[in-house]
């Protein structure tokens, strides 16, 4: 029990790789008998490649603040909702007509164009259904056309317990691009939003897909 | 303050810095346009009220989280469609699909080993990240070999609970 106990502390270092040849040894030979001390590896096992996506560097880094927002962040976005907002309402006198504005938001990013309608959307919502017999699946998934693409709302029933799985949009040209690309846990069903570049107009279907690549459900834009 | 102030407010109180922190990957550490991307994401956000009313207050981060990533792609290709621009680095500046789902998990995990204790987190330096053994992180650190083992231990432990808070299927 002692020993046991001893030997659990030992399994982080192991899994770090900080253990001498000898006391790896000593490890491998009490995991062969020892379910309890197995199923605690298996669970500290999986952590170093999640690990492996960070550098040296970037851990020294943590705490120093290296990683996160300016201050002045959050007042930046104000001050350009508040004066968006005042350009609205500006524009609501003028009887001009409605050109776009556009705005180069920084030297270096994106140029950004920003509509002087932004709550106009170029289609109307449609709301688009379907069900794999086979598998059981049933999948609503509300489409919103916006400037950017599209955004989306799922409802999702008849997937198994604990599968995890992504909303790909596939385009017509065969294309896909992930529309949530999130990990959820569903326990059988789901609600979720996600957002994707794909117009409407050029997406084929909308693919409820297993992470093992498992095609729960299809949802098609047209009825066929 | 406005209502408008206050809504911007309040979803940069609860996402911006993971905001912040995903994006900083996807742009290779830029921090200028990091910056500029999440700014945009947040006005797209607050001119899309019901993205963030008609949903549970969880599923605003993947909402903004999509919209960030398509709008560094889209700045990537912007960039490609003006051939002066168009160089080498650039071309391997854009993030592939898998390099995206990287950067959502790696951000995932910085986030948490950040939230680890100071200590955890330095023993988790010393021999995973400078591969020491237990005898030199003992002493770099200054702290017993049995310290050093039921540190890595116990900070394994909480990153996996960190991890697992963050919703990161291990």
């Amino acid at each position: 029990m002692t020993e046991s106990h001893d030997l659990r502390f030992d399994l982080g270092a192991y899994v770090m790789g900080a253990l001498t040849p000898d006391e790896r040894e000593v490890i491998d030979a009490h995991l062969s008998s020892c379910p309890d001390c197995t199923s605690e590896m298996d669970e500290l096992t999986r952590l170093p490649v999640l690990l492996d996506l960070l550098s040296a560097e970037e851990v020294v880094a943590m705490g120093t603040g290296a990683g996160r927002p300016p201050a002045d962040l959050v007042d930046r976005v104000v001050a350009a909702a508040v004066a968006e907002r005042r350009g609205q309402r500006r524009r609501r006198w003028l009887v001009a007509s409605a050109a776009a504005v556009v705005l180069v938001a920084g030297s270096s990013a994106a140029a950004v164009v920003l509509s002087s309608s932004p709550s106009k959307t170029p289609a109307q919502d449609i709301s688009l259904s379907a069900t794999n017999k086979t598998t059981g699946t049933w999948a609503r998934i509300e489409v919103e056309p916006r400037l950017w693409g599209a955004s989306l709302n799922l409802k999702l029933t008849g997937v198994p317990a604990g599968e995890h799985c992504k909303l790909v949009a596939v385009g017509r040209d065969g294309s896909t691009e992930t529309a949530g690309s999130w990990e959820v846990t569903y326990h059988g069903g789901a609600t979720l939003t996600g957002a994707t570049s794909l117009s409407l107009s050029s997406t084929a279907s909308y693919d409820i897909v297993t992470f093992e690549g498992k095609t729960l459900v299809s949802v098609p834009t047209a009825t066929s | 303050m406005t209502s408008d102030e206050a809504l911007v407010r309040a979803v940069y109180a609860e996402h911006g810095a993971a905001l912040f922190g995903y994006v900083l990957r996807l742009v290779a550490g830029d921090r200028q346009r990091a910056e500029d991307i999440v700014q945009e994401t947040l006005l797209r956000a607050w001119r899309h009220p019901e993205a963030l009313n008609s949903t549970g207050r969880g599923s605003l981060r993947p909402w903004l989280f999509t919209v960030a990533r398509n709008l560094v792609v889209d700045a990537h290709r912007a960039r490609m469609a003006r051939p002066h621009e168009v160089a080498d680095d650039v071309l391997a500046l854009i993030p592939a699909p898998d390099e995206i789902d990287r950067a959502l998990v790696a951000w995932q995990v910085a986030d948490a080993l950040e939230s680890l204790s100071v200590e955890h987190r330095a023993v988790v330096l010393e021999t995973y990240y400078r591969g020491s053994t237990v005898a030199q992180a003992s002493a770099t650190l200054g702290i017993p070999a049995g310290t050093v083992k039921s540190r890595c231990y116990y900070a394994l432990r909480a990153l996996r609970l960190a991890l697992t808070e963050r919703g990161v299927t291990l």
